[in-house]
């Protein structure tokens, strides 16, 4: 009896240590034109705005109303705003500056059939987390590749919010697996985004 | 609870045909305030769509076999609020550019107006391994992408690189929308 005890308040400690741990989340703003976020009183974009949140401002994020919207205070406010402009670390912003277009690689044998360099896998570690899918444009696309190399060919895209699982990865990229249509493949890790999945 | 509240985004499919046997589409984003209409290639049909609140998505094919296949998605964008590509500066559109083409190796990219008088951003790249033509409008806040592929991303034709412009060309505002 003392052991089930025990282990009912175990579980419950975690349910908790859990929630709190989510409940108190501190995000960054992160825009990809270093503009204000908006703060809203609804999870829509036609509720009111109540405030704008300045580009890099701490804000602690009490729940995740969906994958598009967190409840967020900052300040003496307390609404919802764009997941997708939320990060866990502060990034400084850096203005556009145009490049150089980049000159191709040379394209001998770069099929599908693994012709690329076993030193492009080697540097890969174990994972398995969930992530969404989230595009530098929020109506664009992410590829998923044969290859962790911008020379591989295309496997298929994923759209936003679509939700995939880490198996492995490195800095850069990570071999992300479809669990429903049992697909595995190469997506750079700057278009996936950790999923709670308590949405 | 809240999410089972009706859903904000309502995809219309008007599939009244023209004389030349084009779909026109209408895409309803956000209740009842971005309403936009488009006309599809002759031959192409709507084979699916998804939506939710912030993003819909129509996936199109061709009747006959060897065309490619058509996406059209339509977001909305925190950072845009009732703004236009022709609202934004220079470096605005550089930005926009850069996260179109960011998985692009090679992209060729040119910005258009259409005769409605919406400019709207054309790139495509042909390479070996991505033969992909993306057409990106921002209306009022809201991202439309036409993005246009073969499905084993093989090369598209001059013709079919042209599908998504075609597509933009004919994109007007509805009745009830925000014009």
């Amino acid at each position: 009896m003392k052991r089930i005890a025990a282990f009912v308040l175990t579980m419950v400690l975690i349910i908790c240590i859990g929630s709190v741990a989510f409940a108190y989340t501190t995000m960054y703003v992160y825009t990809s034109n270093g503009k204000s976020l908006n703060l809203r009183d609804a999870p829509s974009m036609y509720g009111n705005v109540m405030t704008t949140i300045p580009y890099g401002a701490a804000v602690r994020v009490n729940d995740s109303f969906d994958d598009t919207w967190y409840s967020v205070s900052y300040g003496a406010y307390t609404g919802y705003s764009m997941a997708r402009y939320l990060v866990t670390s502060y990034t400084p912003y850096v203005t556009y500056c145009p490049t150089v277009t980049p000159t191709p690689t040379p394209t001998t044998a770069t099929t599908s059939t693994g012709a690329f360099p076993n030193e492009i896998f080697a540097d890969f570690e174990s994972a398995y987390y969930q992530v969404l899918v989230r595009p530098s444009n929020p109506a664009g696309y992410v590829n998923m590749r044969w290859a962790p190399t911008l020379q591989a060919d295309i496997q298929t895209r994923y759209y936003a919010n679509e939700v995939l699982t880490v198996v492995s990865e490195n800095s850069v990229w990570c071999q992300v697996m479809d669990e429903e249509d049992h697909v595995i493949g190469f997506m750079m890790r700057q278009f996936l985004t950790a999923y709670s999945g308590d949405s | 609870m809240k999410k089972i509240l009706p859903i904000l985004i309502v995809l219309a499919l008007l599939c009244s045909v023209t004389a030349a046997t084009a779909e026109e589409l209408e895409i309803q984003q956000g209740e009842d305030l971005f309403s936009i209409g488009v006309t599809l290639p002759e031959g192409a049909h709507v084979e699916n769509f998804t939506s939710d609140d912030q993003f819909s998505m129509l996936e199109i094919g061709f009747d006959t076999e060897g065309r490619p296949s058509i996406v059209i998605t339509v977001a909305a964008d925190e950072l845009y609020i009732g703004q236009s590509l022709s609202d934004l500066t220079q470096d605005e559109k550089n930005l926009i550019i850069s996260e179109i083409t960011v998985e692009m190796v090679s992209p060729q990219v040119e910005i258009r107006t259409s005769q409605a008088g919406y400019e709207y951003i054309v790139a495509n790249e042909t390479t070996e391994a991505n033969d992909t033509s993306d057409t990106m409008m921002l209306l009022d806040g809201y991202f439309v992408m036409v993005h246009v592929y073969n499905e084993d991303y093989s090369e598209l034709n001059p013709e079919d690189a042209e599908i998504g412009p075609s597509i933009v060309e004919t994109l007007h505002y509805l009745d009830g929308g925000n014009s």
